[in-house]
């Protein structure tokens, strides 16, 4: 048989497509290596100069901070720090340093590293985000290589979120220089840093000289997809193992798959609601006007219908993870009391009030649709604003006009919401949306009250009069809170930390056999 | 008369004889939504309850011959917001290209009529400006006015004049030397009489063909933009941005992917396929391609 | 001649320096401000001053713009606000990954293109030609960004043939460059094509057949030679539509490119970045012009004495 041209060539085209499969069928991860989806780029590899919250779950593992939270109970345990003491009435802290632990070049961790790293972590060349609340330490004082004090302005009773920020090698940045060690910095965490690719990839690998001992699997990849679908897609084909931040129409398909397993937890720092601008628009202030509003929105639909239940109602400026949290607080669903309560109020029946919303928030559009709609039953107009993210953040933080009369906004958030209170209630914040309340001096007076009370049940006193206040004269439509879904292949097994709002302590991935 | 280019093949059978048929068609479905979108469309494109969140297809299990090609997650109609989307398709592409149709052809005229020091200037012009890259007048003009409609509008307006500069141009260059231009200019027109009551009617076809074929590129870089968060913003039924909302839900609601991609086709194809054959029928030397 | 290229290169770099001061002042007009979009939302507002001095953005208008122009000229574009690094590093960073993509999807558009087109045209009504002309109808038609997501849904979720997103091997480059290059290849089939009809019509491709110049000879000497004046302009012109489309790519395939870095940095007003991928763009845009004026102006001799 003679083979003609165009038969060779239809040959070689067959032989391409076979070659072009080949290296698909072997396809496929290593065991020892675990890889985490990324939705947003790191800003840096040095955890001195880290400059978004999305940074922390990539940067803290190769760092141990002076206390770390235990995994299963939630609570805070020593971990660099043998002992931590509130002295001299809050004024200070004492921290007694753990002998033992040693950074990745080999070198031990002493007051003098720490000492080191908090003064850069407030440095303002490094425009580190923790530079705010480091502020709070006036001075640290080292009383020997493993005892130091740190120093309080004043009372400090949120002192716990100082505490989690990663120590860096005082030795060894002084031996590279700052170029080279925000290149590749050293830590004393359970990982090393290995390799990053700007837009890409960041690769730790399993520290040989934990104290924690040997790890179950070698390398830890982080994976930049800033795509949700193709961030799931990966982890059906195994090309990840472990994603974060699912919504919960994306489950439903997971479920699905047999290999992949999911797990989902409402002890995550989550809140949504509507901001009220009443210096912008002055029927914000009107406390009918609110109340209609907190009666008329159906937040348990919302949660059954967009967020397919995985979330809960909230009505106070506090979600389940915070410090203050009362369950007892509730507005019920009521379009009679709506209707009531809207009579009652100064609001001219089809004056359209505007909520701005960005993209920020996962599902937002269809939330801010879904309020248009109950308001609209109840006999409230409202103009629906998308802004971009930055936009509406700039407006937000200037009190610009054009930001409408409100705003959704999310908050992730913390255990303690001292400093959040501090930010957004306190008259003399600029972020302050309802600076002038009726009672605001007395407002004023209880958050400062309960930033600086050592005695933990004491706070809760206050932290309840304050809530008490900002409900009756609600300060902004809080609106639910929620849970936070994270997937993973069946091969790892991994479990998120109570009440934090990043995945860390990824050193208690386990492999399943 | 014999022929020794292999072009004599009969092409009558070809698939293109057939296609402006369906472009045709195509068109007639688009032009129908555009201006009778209210009588079509079953539902307010804008209005949902959420109790009905996420009905699939008529055909599909769950589905109802209520919602023909179902719902999206706010429980509004998929196939009246494709239908109300066809408008603003069509409003942004009219918008762009009175836009910079007119600048093109007013530019154009311009240069090819008075020649000289002005062509050289505003040859040179439309050349800087095509080197001009679109995306970054896109970002700078959504960073002042706020991604929108009307941002696309002026982008690709003041992005695509050149273009029609240039074709109008090589045009008028042409028609100047015809005779009945210099006739009306022997009998005293004023320049701009001449360039607008002798010279520009017989631009229109060329114009109409240019802008027909535009329309489909409009459209693909509109739902484009739209796509990056660039263009128009919600609550608007745009396609581009339906296609953009939807994409989250695709592995959960395929229908809100496939079905805004099959409009944004239909009406490019329509467009392309019509404008291919009006350039055949009226521009038969094929100076436009 | 010489004197043509040395204008020419004059107004490129006049066309550099425009573009560039337009898009410093007026980004800078925008609504949103970078420092409000990296504060924390925790900050305070001593934060935020911190941040604007750092950012440089404390100083008038005038002697920021100064201080770019006077940095720039040495190569120092500022560090950007996202990432803490001097922002051309960042770009660099991410122009391999661009480079390739881009590379691989335009030899694919202009091999493709280009054959098809020639075949469609030597044999009109042929089934290659009604397959390309199809082809060329849907590639002009689709719009990108739905073609790579209907992609990933078949080969990368459903067969699971293809990885999904990243730059891991070759396999990982199939999707994205088809993607890239699907309107590249109509384009040029079209053009190709009917730039061929057009010459192998023309008087000298019948002169050649008449003098009985081998067929292979008449169209790739005669008539490709003569049509490719306009196909040139074409791919040239191709080049510069793909940046905005690795936009498109990069964002479905999260692909660590330039395209995706532009859009990202947009959204957090990151300007030194963005002013580097201008800088860039405006630059290779204004090169491949200028190349395109010099291969006309050599094939042309008349356009030199203009």
């Amino acid at each position: 048989m003679r083979i003609n041209k165009f038969d060779w060539l239809k040959i070689k085209m067959l032989l391409c497509v076979v070659l072009f499969f080949i290296p698909a069928a072997v396809w496929g991860g290593s065991d020892e290596t675990v890889k985490v989806g990324l939705r947003y780029d790191t800003s840096t590899a040095s955890i001195l100069k880290m400059r978004l919250g999305n940074d922390i779950p990539v940067l803290l593992p190769m760092h141990e901070p002076l206390v770390a939270t235990d995994p299963v109970s939630g609570e805070r345990l020593p971990d660099l720090a043998k002992s931590i003491d509130v002295v001299e009435g809050g004024m200070k802290l004492r921290i007694v340093l753990n002998q033992g632990s040693l950074f990745h070049t080999g070198d031990p961790v002493t007051a003098h590293d720490v000492k080191f790293s908090y003064e850069q972590y407030v440095n303002p060349k490094n425009g580190n985000l923790m530079a705010g609340p480091l502020d709070e330490i006036e001075e640290i004082i080292i009383i020997d290589d493993y005892t130091l004090e740190f120093k309080f302005w004043e009372p400090y009773a949120p002192w716990k979120e100082l505490l989690w920020v990663g120590i860096c090698s005082k030795n060894y940045y002084e031996k590279v220089g700052p170029e080279q060690f925000h290149k590749k910095p050293v830590g004393s965490g359970p990982f090393e840093f290995v390799e990053r690719k700007i837009g890409e990839s960041v690769t730790l690998k399993a520290a040989n000289n934990h104290w924690a001992g040997k790890l179950d699997f070698e390398t830890l990849k982080f994976v930049v997809v800033p795509d949700d679908m193709s961030r799931l897609a990966m982890l059906e084909t195994g090309e990840l193992d472990l994603v974060t931040e699912i919504m919960p129409h994306q489950l439903r398909r997971l479920k699905r798959n047999k290999k992949i397993k999911i797990k989902s937890t409402s002890k995550f720092p989550s809140l949504i609601g509507i901001s009220i601008r009443p210096a912008i628009e002055p029927l914000m202030k009107d406390v009918n006007f609110k109340y209609a509003m907190n009666h008329a929105i159906n937040r348990q639909e919302i949660v059954d219908k967009i967020f397919l239940g995985k979330g809960y109602p909230l009505y106070m400026y506090a979600n389940v993870s915070e410090l203050g949290y009362d369950p007892n607080v509730h507005f019920d669903f009521n379009l009679e009391k709506a209707k009531a309560y809207l009579k009652k109020s100064a609001y001219k029946p089809g004056t359209p009030l505007t909520i701005s919303y960005s993209t920020d928030i996962p599902n937002i559009s269809l939330i801010a649709a879904s309020i248009q709609n109950y308001l609209k039953k109840v006999g409230i107009t409202i103009k629906l604003q998308k802004l971009e993210a930055g936009t509406m953040a700039t407006y937000a933080r200037k009190q610009d006009k054009r930001y409408g009369a409100m705003g959704m906004y999310t908050w992730g958030g913390s255990r303690d919401p001292s400093l959040r209170m501090q930010l957004t209630l306190h008259s003399k914040s600029m972020y302050a949306a309802y600076p002038n309340r009726p009672n605001q001096d007395e407002f004023d007076r209880l958050l400062t009250e309960q930033g600086r009370e050592m005695d933990p049940e004491k706070r809760k006193e206050i932290l309840a009069k304050i809530h008490k206040i900002w409900v009756d004269d609600p300060g902004s439509i809080v609106l639910f809170g929620l849970d936070m879904n994270y997937a993973m292949r069946k091969r790892i097994d991994f479990n998120w930390v109570p009440y934090e709002p990043y995945p860390i302590h990824f050193q208690n991935i386990k492999i399943v056999k | 008369m014999f022929s020794l280019s292999n072009t004599g093949v009969n092409t009558k059978k070809a698939i293109g004889a057939r296609l402006p048929y369906l472009g045709l068609v195509c068109l007639v479905i688009f032009f129908s939504c555009v201006f009778f979108a209210e009588l079509i469309a079953p539902y307010d494109p804008n209005e949902g309850e959420l109790l009905n969140a996420t009905l699939p297809p008529f055909w599909q299990v769950d589905g109802t011959v209520e919602h023909l090609l179902g719902t999206d997650m706010l429980g509004r109609d998929v196939l009246s917001r494709l239908i109300h989307g066809s408008r603003i398709s069509f409003l942004i592409s009219v918008g762009c290209i009175s836009f910079y149709g007119s600048l093109g052809i007013l530019v154009g005229l311009m240069s090819g009529f008075f020649g000289g020091r002005v062509d050289m200037f505003i040859m040179r012009l439309t050349d800087l400006w095509s080197s001009l890259p679109g995306i970054i007048v896109l970002f700078m003009l959504a960073s002042v006015n706020g991604p929108s409609a009307t941002t696309i509008i002026i982008t690709f307006g003041i992005m695509g004049w050149p273009g029609y500069a240039r074709i109008v141009r090589g045009e008028c260059l042409s028609l100047k030397e015809r005779d009945f231009v210099r006739l009306a200019k022997v009998a005293g027109c004023s320049d701009l009489r001449i360039m607008f009551s002798h010279i520009f009617p017989n631009l229109v076809n060329t114009i109409i063909i240019m802008a027909t074929i535009e329309v489909g590129g409009i459209i693909v870089a509109t739902a484009t933009m739209s796509f990056l968060g660039l263009g128009t913003q919600p609550p608007s039924c745009d396609w581009g941005l339906m296609l953009a909302e939807g994409r989250q839900y695709i592995t959960y609601a395929w229908w809100l992917v496939t079905f805004p991609g099959i409009a944004i086709i239909v009406a490019v194809l329509g467009f392309n396929l019509t404008g291919d054959w009006l350039r055949k029928v009226l521009d038969p030397k094929q100076k436009l391609r | 001649m010489q004197g043509f290229i040395f204008k020419r290169i004059g107004i490129a770099i006049m066309t550099v320096f425009l573009v560039l001061t337009i898009v410093f002042f007026v980004f800078r007009m925008g609504a949103a401000d970078p420092v409000s979009i990296m504060l924390p939302p925790d900050a305070s507002e001593k934060e935020a001053q911190m941040l604007t001095k750092k950012f440089g953005l404390d100083k008038p208008l005038k002697v920021q713009y100064l201080n770019f122009l006077k940095n720039a000229v040495r190569g120092d574009f500022g560090e950007s606000f996202r990432y803490s690094e001097p922002a051309a590093q960042v770009f660099l960073a991410r122009l391999p990954a661009t480079l390739k993509l881009a590379a691989l999807a335009f030899a694919l558009a202009v091999v493709v293109g280009l054959s098809v087109g020639i075949l469609s045209a030597v044999k009109p009504g042929s089934l290659i030609d009604r397959v390309g002309r199809l082809f060329a109808l849907a590639g002009m038609s689709l719009p990108s960004f739905w073609v790579g997501i209907m992609l990933i849904m078949l080969f990368g979720v459903k067969l699971q043939w293809l990885p999904i997103s990243g730059r891991g091997g070759f396999l990982n480059y199939i999707m994205p460059v088809i993607c890239m290059s699907l309107y590249s290849i109509a384009l040029i089939t079209r053009l190709a094509r009917s730039s061929m009809m057009d010459a192998l019509k023309s008087d000298y491709v019948v002169m050649a057949r008449i003098k009985g110049v081998p067929e292979k000879n008449v169209i790739l000497l005669h008539a490709f030679k003569n049509a490719s004046l306009s196909v040139v302009t074409v791919i040239i012109g191709i080049l510069a539509v793909m940046i905005t489309n690795t936009v498109v790519v990069e964002m479905i395939f999260s692909w660590p490119g330039i395209g995706r870095l532009v859009i990202e940095s947009f959204f957090t007003r990151d300007y030194p970045v963005v002013q580097v991928f201008v800088i860039f763009l405006t630059i290779l845009v204004t090169t491949l012009y200028l190349i395109m004026d010099i291969i006309y102006a050599y094939i042309d001799p008349r356009i030199r004495f203009q």
